[in-house]
C-alpha cells in the first residue's frame, strides 16, 4: 500500500509538470492549448532519441527546452487573431495543429513504440519501505517539488510573477499602465510549451514514446487542470497529487474498476465544485 | 490461479498497481499477454519493481516478439514465451527465410513477417489447383493444399481453416548483444481451440 502511496507522488510530480503548462496558458491567454500532448510526445521521442548515458539525457533535455519555447512563441502567433473568437475555433486550431506534429514526428522516429532510457545511475532499482522501486521515479518526486517550489515563487513573489497574475485578472488594465500585454501572454505560451517538452523528455522513461501517447497525456493534464482549477498554479498541484493517488491506489483499491476511476474523481469535483479546488470565479466567467 | 486482472487497454502506462498486487498475491509465476507499447512497458516495469527476479514471467510470444524485443532490453532477459514462430528456429526453410529476409530488410523476420509468407505461399499452393477463380472455388482449393512442408514455422495443415502447427516454447537470451527468443522446446503439433 505504501509503495502505491510513493508512486502516486512520483506519477503525480509528471503529471504536475506536465499540466502546469497547460493551467499557465489557459488562465493567461485563454487558449485552451490541445497541442500540449504533441509537445509532450516530442520531448518523448527526443528523450528515447538521445537515452543512455547523461550527455544524451541532457542533450535531450536542451533541445526540448529551446523546441519548447519556439513552439509556444509559434503558437502564441498563431492563436492570437483567433483571441476574439469563441474557445471552440481556437480549440481547433490547436486541436490541428497537434494532428501535424503528431504525424510530423511519426514520420521523424516511425511508428514503433519506444522506449527511454533513464540516465545511468538512476536506471535501477533501490528498496524503499521494504520494497523494490524503480530509482528514477523517487527522483521525479524530487525534480516535481524543486518545479513546484520555483514556479510558485516566480508566479507569487516576483515582478514578473505578478505581472502575469495581474494579466490574468485584467488584461485590458495591465495595458492601460503601459505594458504590453501581447509580449506577456507570448512568453507565458512559451513557458508553458517549454514545460511541456520538458516534461516528455522527464516522463520518457516512465511512459516512453509512441504514437497516440499525445491523446493519453492531453486527456490526464485536462483532468488535472480541470480538478485543479483553471490557471492557478496550485491547483495544478493539487490536482496532479491527487489524480497520481487516485490512479494508482484507485487501480489497487477498486481493479475490477480501474477504466473509471480516475473519470469518477473526475466527476465528482465537477459535480460537487464545477469551477475546480482552487479555480476562482473569473476562470469560469464570461470572459 | 490465485488471481486475475485486466488492466485498461490501450490506456495504461503505469502498472505499478498491478505489479503490487501480483507481488502480495503470493503468485509462484505470472502469464500475461500484451503487444506492442504495453508489452514494451509491462516488461520493463516488471523488472524494474523487482518482480523479475523473484516470480517468473511468461507470457504470449507477442510479448517479446519483433520490435518491441530490443526496446525492452536487458529487462526481458530470462521472459518465457509461447508461440508458433521464432526467427532463431532451426530447420532448413527458416533459415533460408531468415537469410533472404534479413538480406532484402536489414533486420530478422518476425512472426508476422513469417505470417505474411505464409498466407501467400499457401495462396499460391491453392492457386495451382483452384478449378476458377472466385473466392468458392479458391476456399475449396486451399482446404486441399494439405500438408504444408516449407514452412519457416514448420511443417502445418489447416484444421477446420485454422493452422494446426508446432507451438515452441522459447526464452529470451542475450545471445552475443543481440535479444533473441531462443527455442526450449518444441511442444508439437497443437489444434486451435476452435478447430476441435
Amino acid at each position: 500500500m505504501l509503495v502505491s502511496v510513493l508512486n502516486g507522488l512520483a506519477i503525480g510530480s509528471l503529471l504536475f509538470i506536465l499540466a502546469v503548462g497547460l493551467s499557465l496558458v489557459f488562465g493567461m491567454m485563454d487558449v485552451l492549448n490541445l497541442a500540449h500532448g504533441a509537445l509532450f510526445l516530442g520531448g518523448a521521442y527526443l528523450g528515447a532519441a538521445f537515452s543512455g548515458s547523461w550527455g544524451g539525457f541532457l542533450t535531450a533535455f536542451g533541445i526540448a527546452a529551446v523546441g519548447g519555447l519556439v513552439a509556444g512563441a509559434v503558437l502564441s502567433l498563431m492563436t492570437a487573431p483567433l483571441r476574439r473568437r469563441s474557445h471552440l475555433d481556437q480549440a481547433l486550431l490547436t486541436l490541428g495543429v497537434a494532428f501535424v506534429v503528431a504525424e510530423l514526428l511519426i514520420i521523424a522516429f516511425g511508428d514503433d513504440p519506444l522506449s527511454a532510457a533513464a540516465p545511468p545511475a538512476l536506471d535501477g532499482s533501490v528498496t524503499v519501505l521494504g520494497v523494490v522501486y524503480p530509482t528514477y521515479r523517487l527522483v521525479l518526486i524530487g525534480v516535481g517539488a524543486v518545479l513546484a517550489v520555483a514556479v510558485y515563487l516566480v508566479v507569487e513573489r516576483t515582478r514578473v510573477g505578478a505581472l502575469v497574475r495581474a494579466t490574468v485578472a485584467d488584461r485590458e488594465m495591465v495595458a492601460t499602465i503601459g505594458i504590453d500585454n501581447r509580449l506577456v501572454t507570448t512568453a507565458v505560451f512559451a513557458v508553458g510549451s517549454l514545460l511541456a517538452t520538458t516534461a516528455g523528455v522527464l516522463g520518457g522513461p516512465v511512459y516512453g514514446a509512441r504514437p497516440g501517447l499525445d491523446a493519453t497525456v492531453l486527456i490526464l493534464a485536462l483532468v488535472v487542470v480541470v480538478i485543479g482549477g483553471l490557471g492557478s498554479v496550485r491547483g495544478a498541484l493539487v490536482g496532479a497529487l491527487i489524480i497520481g493517488q487516485v490512479d494508482t491506489l484507485g487501480r489497487v483499491l477498486l481493479p475490477e474498476l480501474a477504466s473509471f476511476v480516475l473519470f469518477a474523481a473526475l466527476a465528482l469535483v465537477l459535480v460537487l465544485r464545477p469551477q475546480g479546488l482552487f479555480g476562482g470565479p473569473a476562470a469560469v466567467g464570461a470572459r | 490461479m490465485v488471481g486475475s486482472a485486466q488492466t485498461p487497454f490501450g490506456s495504461t502506462t503505469d502498472f505499478q498497481p498491478f505489479l503490487t498486487g501480483i507481488q502480495g498475491s503470493g503468485a509462484r509465476a505470472t502469464f500475461c499477454f500484451y503487444s506492442g507499447a504495453e508489452a514494451i512497458s509491462f516488461v520493463q516495469q516488471y523488472a524494474r519493481f523487482g518482480l523479475a527476479e523473484s516470480i517468473p514471467l511468461y507470457g504470449s510470444g507477442f510479448l517479446t516478439e519483433g520490435n518491441v524485443l530490443p526496446q525492452q532490453g536487458d529487462a526481458a532477459v530470462g521472459v518465457q514465451n509461447t508461440l508458433h514462430y521464432s526467427d532463431q528456429l532451426d530447420i532448413p526453410a527458416n533459415k533460408a527465410f531468415v537469410d533472404a529476409y534479413t538480406t532484402a530488410h536489414g533486420e530478422a523476420p518476425s512472426c508476422f513477417s513469417m505470417a505474411t509468407f505464409d498466407a501467400a505461399n499457401v495462396l499460391n499452393r491453392a492457386l495451382g489447383s483452384a478449378t476458377a477463380l472466385d473466392g468458392d472455388a479458391l476456399s475449396a482449393a486451399l482446404g486441399g493444399i494439405g500438408t504444408v512442408d516449407d514452412s519457416p514455422r514448420g511443417p502445418w495443415t489447416f484444421e477446420n481453416q485454422t493452422p494446426r502447427q508446432n507451438v515452441y516454447l522459447r526464452e529470451v537470451q542475450d545471445i552475443g548483444g543481440t535479444l533473441v527468443n531462443a527455442v526450449v522446446e518444441d511442444l508439437g503439433p497443437q489444434s486451435q481451440p476452435a478447430a476441435v
